[in-house]
């Protein structure tokens, strides 16, 4: 698929939206787990077992004071550091450290998102969830997450039209509220684009992955996957 | 494809190349030429390597290849004395390849790949 955006966004953007015609989010060959993890893959939507209550999440995250990065950004859940470290220095790359994270807000004004922590973390070791907002006319340009776990997971809140989440050689993230995804973000260039009217906001997050449950959930949604 | 660069202060170039000729003789115009910046029009062929070298004295402030800003890029220039940067006391050098897009993309990924990140933050080293 190939989008042709207006010529307010960088042409560096214009051009990979354009030109970049490769949509294999993920190998069509992988037997398991650790070859899945291995093949460098893009993208795979996850099957969860639990519905995520995308429209509580969303009110309330429409509720929280939206005050770093110009408005554009809450964290959440994370390590015990101040968050101009965690900007800084990344997600905590020193391997000889032995990390703690904990809630940022106080959990009575976040009940879903309580919810939806304790749901995931049943499956699997949450280190990191931030909200984070493209206002209309808003965008990333392609880059990686180098620091900290090379793949997050992504949760779309609200998600107008317009909207997209382009991976380079992967192709478009097809995110819409409620659909988890798991993204090989520090593999892979993505960059991101609003051009809508509204605002979006997405649930991204990291957790220690390796875990059995985890596992199966991910060979699980590779057999079901409905984006190759 | 259009080059547009920007010297530094201080710098005093004698000359761009273009794939190790001359401007006036390579496939290329000047579309403006001042002190201190100047824009081209060159043709390359498509899918392949390509240099761009700022001889004389010269930095190298900005240098945006076919309306792609590459930011700092611009201090992985190839000099005389085998360092990299954007500064020279004879030359800056720097290669890349077409299409544009497609070329940064991919030499941001690797440069700020977890690989190269440990080495730049915790070695020193900085592999190619």
């Amino acid at each position: 698929m190939t989008i042709q955006l207006p010529d307010k966004y960088p042409k560096l953007i214009r051009d990979l939206f354009l030109y970049d015609t490769v949509d294999n989010s993920t190998p069509d060959n992988c037997s398991n787990y650790e070859s899945l993890v291995c093949s460098n893959f893009g993208f795979l939507q996850l099957r969860l077992p639990f519905e995520i209550q995308t429209e509580q999440l969303l009110k309330e995250a429409q509720s929280l004071t939206w005050k770093d990065k110009s408005g554009n950004y809450v964290w959440l859940y994370g390590q015990n550091k101040p968050l101009e470290e965690k900007l800084a220095d990344g997600m905590g790359f020193d391997l000889d450290t032995q990390y703690t994270s904990s809630f940022k807000l106080d959990l009575k004004s976040i009940p879903a998102f309580h919810k939806f922590y304790q749901d995931i973390n049943k499956l699997c070791s949450i280190t990191d969830i931030t909200l984070k907002k493209v206002e209309p006319g808003g965008y990333f340009a392609p880059h990686i997450d180098s620091f900290g776990n090379p793949i997050k997971m992504y949760v779309a809140l609200s998600w107008p039209k317009g909207n997209y989440f382009k991976m380079y050689n992967k192709g478009f993230i097809p995110l819409d509220p409620g659909k988890a995804f798991w993204v090989n973000v520090g593999t892979h260039s993505h960059c991101v684009v609003n051009d809508s009217k509204e605002e979006r906001i997405v649930i991204s997050l990291y957790a220690d992955w390796d875990t059995p449950t985890w596992r199966k959930i991910v060979e699980l949604s590779y057999l079901q996957r409905a984006c190759k | 494809m259009e080059i547009q660069y920007t010297y530094g202060k201080g710098s005093a170039p004698t000359q761009v190349l273009l794939n190790g000729q001359p401007v006036s003789t390579y496939m290329a115009e000047y579309l403006s030429a001042k002190q201190d910046t100047g824009t081209l029009q060159a043709t390359f062929p498509f899918y392949s390597w390509n240099t761009i070298t700022f001889q004389g004295k010269v930095s190298i402030d900005s240098l945006i290849l076919d309306g792609i800003d590459t930011e700092y890029f611009v201090h992985h220039g190839f000099t005389e004395n085998k360092s990299r940067g954007n500064a020279g006391q004879e030359y800056v050098k720097y290669y890349f390849k077409t299409p544009i897009w497609q070329w940064f993309i991919e030499w941001k990924q690797n440069d700020n790949s977890t690989t190269r990140q440990i080495s730049k933050t915790h070695q020193g080293f900085i592999p190619l």
